[in-house]
């Protein structure tokens, strides 16, 4: 099985690549923005004063980052492509309003 | 670990490496040259360069004066001087302009300084936003690529099977591929926990622009001020009463620090907010202290008009975690040889950076090939983005010197003139790195060179100020910035000697050198 996926990686093509670096950059930044929103949020819950729930989410957002800029070139084709649908979508939908106003 | 997860690390590394290593070389270059900006201002602007040894005049004689001839501003910031920083800065906006009062602290007297942007003004902000400044384009593509490096680090550790023997290898004299990977691995270990901590910690700095959604929406605004230690108070529209004694204030903010931390504690960042109005405040702050690297842990704010104390905050755990981690990024506490090592570890991030996207080139190129589609792409981008980069930089430092101080122009002035001079010789290296191969590299290489001494002998000509003369007046920033420019002048001539075009090659190797035996070529070293 880890051979075959090693086979499969090294037979990407560039526009293989280059949806995983999408998937790794965008989606990395949408699942941490929704992390660190989710823990501030939770931390605000508990009762933690609002400097230190800001503080604790800035510094919970580079490991989410980083782990999902790993993963999206750890895992499957497949699964990556699905990934890598679901965040150009999401970040379309993110960039809309800056794309209407330039329009 | 499983040799596919290896092997996908490996990609990570390649691509993302490739992918943002320009834009990584450009912040780490001037992120370097930060290290020392405010030496290099005093290189840039000579009225700096003067004698320090008299004591300071109380802040109340220093900036009263000037508060009464400002007209209009909504708050005043105050900066003394400090170790490195040699006049005391009143800052304020008039009429949508920034304006900037500096002044010599022994006698009060004001400092006209060149029209620069300088290191701080434009070497700090092409670090961390390349002067993008719309919809903050410039901080999203840092921040990219500096979670970008985050990620070539991690991946770079997993695909190194020998990591502590990558530390001690380095083969200059073996086939320039295997040197150049040698020299990518070596310099990539040897800085390593710098090179995971500096994007990580700047990345925090700028948090709440990359995640305004999380960071600030779930909280008011005024909540998120209030949490840092802000106090914020609506104007009245009536004029001051008479304000009491600034040195008052400070000494009482500075006093209940130093009793908290059992360590003289002194502010470094003074603003009154709501000037000119009956609620004027003074806000206290101690943003870069000299002898702790974690910055921002003490805010006093007290009213103007009778001196009470409104507020006084010290950082809270989270928080001071982050200001620490902020701190060790600006790197502004009193320790030269710690300053030094940064600098170090920068040049040695750039040479990482720069053998890295060689030795890419190096292997999807054959001995006898020009390199062609989308590697000789690749090699403009390098070429135009290391060695182009370090040439702007030489060439912005000599406008600097060659413009004469009093020169203006309706079209353009002179702070701007040498950004314009930047940016054409930039933008010039990549056309220069796009008609000539890989000679550019040598022969960009001979111009930071030329360049570089060119600088040290125009400051010398234009201001009578030469290493020497500035080491015998203890004028050490003005001789170290003098002495970095000649080391790399000096590596520029190296480097241009080591890649020039090489008219004959070895035809076989182990072969002696004889005009026989050579063979025609007109590739460089490098591309060898």
């Amino acid at each position: 099985m880890a051979s075959t996926h090693a086979t499969s990686i090294d037979s990407e093509s560039v526009f293989v690549r280059i949806l995983r670096i999408v998937a790794a950059v965008g989606g990395g930044y949408l699942l941490t923005v929704a992390g660190t929103a989710a823990i501030g949020a939770g931390l605000a819950w508990a009762a933690v004063p609002t400097g230190e729930a800001a503080a604790i989410a800035s510094l919970s957002a580079v490991p989410i980052y980083l782990g999902v800029i790993i993963a999206s070139f750890a895992v499957p084709k497949p699964v990556m492509l699905a990934a890598s649908l679901v965040v150009i979508s999401a970040l379309l939908g993110l960039a809309a309003p800056l794309i209407a106003e330039l329009a | 670990m499983t040799e596919s997860f290896r092997r996908s690390m490996h990609r990570l590394h390649t691509w993302f490496g490739v992918a943002v290593a320009s834009v990584l070389f450009a912040i780490f270059w001037m992120g370097t040259l930060t290290v020392f900006d405010a030496e290099i201002d005093q290189w840039m602007k000579p009225e700096l360069r003067f004698d320090r040894s008299g004591e300071a005049l109380s802040l109340d004689d220093l900036v009263r004066p000037h508060l009464s001839k400002i007209e209009e501003a909504q708050s005043v910031n105050i900066s003394p001087a400090n170790w490195r920083k040699p006049t005391l800065d009143i800052g304020y906006s008039e009429n949508g302009a920034y304006q900037q009062i500096h002044i010599n602290p022994a006698d009060g007297s004001i400092i006209q300084p060149t029209d620069t942007q300088g290191a701080t003004g434009f070497f700090f902000g092409f670090h961390f936003y390349l002067h993008l400044g719309w919809k903050n384009i410039g901080y999203y593509i840092v921040g990219i690529a500096s979670m970008a490096m985050l990620g070539l680090t991690v991946s770079g550790i997993f695909i190194h099977r020998k990591i502590i023997a990558d530390f001690f290898t380095f083969r200059p004299r073996k086939a320039l591929r295997r040197s150049t990977l040698d020299l990518h691995n070596l310099t990539g270990v040897v800085a390593l926990p710098f090179y995971i901590i500096m994007p990580m910690s700047g990345l925090l700095i700028i948090a709440s622009i990359y995640l305004p959604w999380s960071l600030d929406l779930p909280h008011a605004a005024s909540d998120s001020a209030e949490a840092s230690g802000h106090v914020s108070i609506e104007r009245t529209g009536e004029p001051t009463p008479e304000l009491v004694s600034l040195d008052t204030l400070v000494q009482q903010a500075e006093a209940e620090w130093s009793a908290r931390t059992g360590q003289v504690e002194n502010a470094d960042f003074i603003r009154i907010k709501n000037f000119q109005d009956k609620t004027a405040y003074l806000e206290v702050r101690q943003v870069f202290p000299s002898r702790r690297i974690e910055m921002d842990r003490f805010i006093s704010t007290f009213r103007l008009s009778d001196g009470a104390r409104l507020k006084s905050f010290e950082s809270p755990p989270a928080q001071s975690t982050v200001n620490w981690l902020s701190g060790f990024h600006f790197v502004q506490f009193e320790h030269w040889p710690l300053r030094w090592l940064y600098f170090l570890g920068g040049l040695c991030g750039c040479t990482m950076i720069g053998s890295g996207l060689l030795f890419w080139i190096r292997a999807r190129v054959r001995k006898d090939e020009e390199a062609t589609g989308p590697v000789a792409f690749v090699r403009v981008l390098t070429i135009g983005s290391t060695t182009g980069l370090i040439a702007a930089t030489t060439a912005f430092m000599l406008t600097n010197r060659l413009i004469p101080a009093a020169w203006s122009s309706p079209a353009l002035s002179r702070s701007d003139a040498e950004v314009v001079a930047f940016l054409a010789v930039w933008a010039l290296a990549f056309v220069h790195s796009a008609t000539r191969g890989g000679r550019a590299w040598s022969e960009q290489s001979l111009f930071i060179g030329l360049t570089g001494l060119t600088c040290v002998l125009a400051n010398w000509l234009t201001t009578g100020d030469h290493i020497v003369k500035a080491s015998l007046n203890s004028l050490w920033s003005l001789a170290g910035t003098d002495a970095v420019l000649i080391a790399g002048a000096v590596v520029g001539f190296a480097c241009f000697r080591e890649l020039r075009p090489t008219v004959y090659t070895e035809a076989a190797s182990g072969e002696k050198l004889s005009s026989e035996r050579f063979t025609l070529r007109t590739q460089t070293k490098a591309e060898r």
